[in-house]
């Protein structure tokens, strides 16, 4: 059986797939620039550079829905993440600064601060990013190192307890898996399929052991969207409709609402009950209203966004420029 | 309290404080920028498609470099404020939570129209065949930009007037209830507050983005340059002569209102001792041993600048009402004159601007010149001042009579390194994206940029 879910979560689940979908982009935009930069500089760039900033107002948009939805939990989560917060904070300015910079970098040719360096530089932060968003993230679903009532988090406990380990190093497998099909790199069609494979399995076994599932018959949905991607990119015939952004984006965003929905109605372990920290039904009702609102503001700037980005690419084939590079 | 003693305690929260204040006044330095850009771009563009003027296309070209370099910092630095929020003021945050998100949450969507919209916008500025498009798309873009300031000045002016819950039987229990979100949206300070942060923070901006064009104007080494900077700065003095113009009129409204919603503050930053009925605009000086020092005090100018309607007639609070315990810190009377006697002068000189413009005559002679490279750094530190006044004027509360900043602070000491951090990060990020802007608008020269007007197919037609 599937646990009934409240729309307020549901609401919040969406917001949060979104963000991480697209935050994700930015993620396979990483591992790509680490390990093959020249190919990034015609496949990666063209998408990454009208995107990243995007990025932050997603993540923007779901920490204040969250706040929303759950402010009583604030507090835990300030007390007990305050110095990787912060340090997430310093990261993420530094995120911007290197990619604004390599964007519109003056001298190009400077042979110490070039384009190359300040987008390795952003692959570094992005990645420690993610990863520390996925920490944290975990923590809150298995709860080790996490004190409740202290409100303090220990990161040996939680490093220490390996399922933790498994689900960040899992993701990070999987999404390098998935780069090369998101951005059409150049590898062996049935490498992202074995690597994504691995990811999967590694992420999927771990979040099962931290803990919180309570509707693990919903595991099957992510496991074949997220594994169809690789799978459609394998044949010449199929490999384009993986290669859509699209395609790619609703498939990885169906995943992780389910992969999330999977551990509902519980945190911290089967510590924490979700429905017990909701907001007042005044504010739920307003939040909703405001959500479907500025939801429909939303859906029709993307629809523009992808009508532009893709009538760019059809019509002109190259990429949208930074001015600095003219 | 068993962990850490109240003599540590009081110094976090006093760190807590700091650092809140500080990336605040970083961050408004770059966002008055970004709302200036908004406005500017836009203006530009639109009278370089009507008028087919390469000058305003290129001068919207560079002003958007700037912009998004703006944004990006300015996303960031929006982001770190949000997370500190809850990170330093957790309790306030879960009040917030519960009775006045909604404001943050409507910001989100206005930031998000901003940044799709400049997406586009930047990215695929030749795409667009109908270059009006294009234009609507700078329009989307100062509308979202203005409307998040908007929507965060009245978590503000909620602050300063709090509402949408029972106060009294919040203050006696410590629970929340009978909430309604949206009376704390509409609470009463909001209108007027955001009229004046609104127009103000235009006025900033705009004067800022001044400076540099009156600056480059005096090092342009050719024609071109000189004409776009001068078509330029005439843009600058009739948007800033009516976005101040508009903040010295809000503001005083603003000023007045406080007399029935927070007589404390208005109190402080008046420095009445006593409440009257004549009272004298006082200016300058400052509190010494239930004294006023040093001042210029100018008889019945405040109650008449309190009640213009009746002429003066009214009575203004003063700070013997009140326990000097519950006293803000004094010295904002010296910010309030800041922000007074600055914006004044401005206005002033943005009049006189617009006295010449009228004359048809030139606004890049000598004092002109001069007088816009010193509006800018001005005007930021008048807006600065209002800002400190408000907010320190609001002391020791973090919502007015509700909450104090003492019961809302984390006192976590692990706070405190990561905060010196974030702090000594700032120092370079700031400078560092005036300083890249710069750079970058200084790196590409008009010429080229005109020329690359000119091959547009718009301006061939």
């Amino acid at each position: 059986m599937v646990q009934t879910i409240d729309i307020e979560v549901v609401l919040n689940l969406i917001i949060f797939a979104m963000f991480f979908t697209i935050a994700s982009t930015e993620l396979m935009a990483a591992s790509a620039i680490i390990f093959k930069y020249k190919e990034s500089e015609k496949k990666v760039f063209k998408f990454l550079i009208p995107i990243w900033e995007v990025t932050g107002t997603f993540f923007v948009f779901y920490v204040v829905n969250l706040e929303g939805l759950m402010p009583d939990v604030l507090p835990l989560l300030a007390y007990s993440f305050i110095s990787y917060i912060l340090i997430l904070l310093i990261l993420y300015v530094l995120r911007n600064t290197l990619i604004i910079s390599a964007e519109n970098l003056w001298k190009r040719k400077n042979r110490i601060i070039n384009r190359r360096l300040l987008y390795s530089a952003y692959a570094i932060v992005t990645f420690v990013l993610g990863a520390m968003i996925v920490m944290i993230y975990a923590a809150f679903i298995g709860g080790h190192g996490l004190n409740f009532n202290a409100e303090t988090f220990n990161l040996i406990s939680f490093i220490t307890f390996l399922p933790d380990d498994g689900f960040i190093i899992g993701i990070a497998i999987l999404f390098f898996g998935l780069a090369a099909v998101y951005y059409g790199l150049d590898v062996n069609p049935f490498l992202p399929f074995i690597v994504t494979t691995m990811g999967m399995l590694l992420s999927g076994i771990s979040i099962f052991e931290m803990g919180d599932t309570n509707n693990s018959t919903l595991f099957i949905i992510p496991i074949i969207f997220t594994l169809s991607i690789p799978l459609l990119w394998m044949f010449n015939k199929t490999k384009n409709i993986a290669e859509n952004k699209l395609v790619f984006q609703g498939l990885l965003s169906i995943s992780i609402f389910f992969l999330a929905y999977s551990q509902y109605p519980y945190l911290l372990g089967k510590n924490l009950l979700i429905t017990s920290v909701l907001n007042n039904s005044a504010m739920q009702t307003q939040m909703f209203y405001a959500t479907l609102i500025g939801g429909a503001i939303l859906l029709v700037l993307t629809y523009f966004f992808f009508d532009i980005y893709f009538g760019n690419s059809q019509n002109e084939n190259q990429e949208p420029i930074a001015e600095g590079e003219n | 309290m068993g962990v850490i003693g109240i003599g540590t305690m009081v110094s976090i929260i006093n760190f807590d404080r700091f650092l809140m204040g500080f990336t605040l006044a970083s961050h408004i330095l770059i966002v008055t920028m970004s709302i200036g850009f908004s406005i500017l771009i836009s203006l530009a563009e639109f009278l370089a498609i009507r008028w087919k003027d390469p000058y305003y296309e290129a001068m919207a070209r560079r002003f958007t470099k700037a912009f998004v370099i703006f944004f990006a910092v300015g996303t960031a630095s929006g982001t770190v404020l949000a997370v500190e929020l809850f990170a330093l003021w957790p309790s306030f945050m879960v009040i917030v939570g519960k009775v006045d998100i909604l404001p943050f949450y409507y910001e989100v969507f206005a930031f998000l129209l901003e940044s799709i919209s400049l997406v586009l916008y930047f990215y695929y500025w030749d795409f667009f065949e109908n270059r009006y498009k294009h234009w609507a798309l700078s329009l989307l873009v100062a509308v979202g930009t203005v409307m998040s300031a908007v929507f965060i000045t009245l978590i503000n002016a909620w602050m300063n007037t709090p509402s949408g819950f029972n106060i009294p039987y919040y203050l006696k229990t410590g629970n929340l209830i009978n909430i309604n979100p949206i009376a704390a949206v509409l609470t009463p300070s909001g209108f007027y507050e955001d009229a004046h942060v609104v127009t103000a923070t235009i006025a900033a901006g705009v004067f800022l983005i001044g400076t540099y064009l009156a600056y480059s104007f005096i090092k342009a080494k050719t024609e071109d340059g000189r004409i776009l900077y001068r078509k330029g700065l005439n843009i600058v003095a009739i948007v800033g002569l009516i976005s101040i113009a508009l903040a010295g009129i809000s503001g005083s409204v603003a000023d007045s209102l406080l007399i029935t919603l927070q007589p404390l503050k208005y109190a402080a930053i008046e420095l009445n001792l006593n409440s009257s009925t004549s009272a004298a605009e006082i200016i300058g000086g400052v509190y010494s041993s239930g004294k006023i020092l040093y001042d210029i005090s100018i008889p019945n100018l405040q109650s008449l600048l309190a009640f213009p309607l009746t002429f003066g007639k009214g009575t203004v609070p003063g700070l013997d009402q009140y326990p000097q315990s519950l006293w803000p810190p004094l010295f904002i009377h010296l910010t309030f004159d800041t922000m007074v006697g600055g914006g004044f002068l401005v206005g002033l000189f943005a009049l006189y601007l617009a006295w010449r413009l009228l004359r048809k005559k030139s606004i890049t002679t000598t004092l002109p010149i001069y007088g816009m490279i010193i509006s800018g750094p001005l005007l930021a530190l008048v807006y600065d001042s209002g800002w400190v006044t408000d907010e320190v004027g609001r002391q020791p509360w973090i919502i007015y009579n509700v909450m104090t900043v003492q019961s809302a602070a984390n006192t976590s000491p692990s706070i405190i390194p990561l905060g010196i951090a974030i702090i000594v990060f700032y120092f370079l990020v700031v400078p560092f994206c005036f300083y890249f802007a710069y750079r970058i608008l200084k790196n590409d020269a008009v010429e080229t940029e005109l020329e690359r007007a000119r091959r547009s197919k718009w301006f061939k037609r």
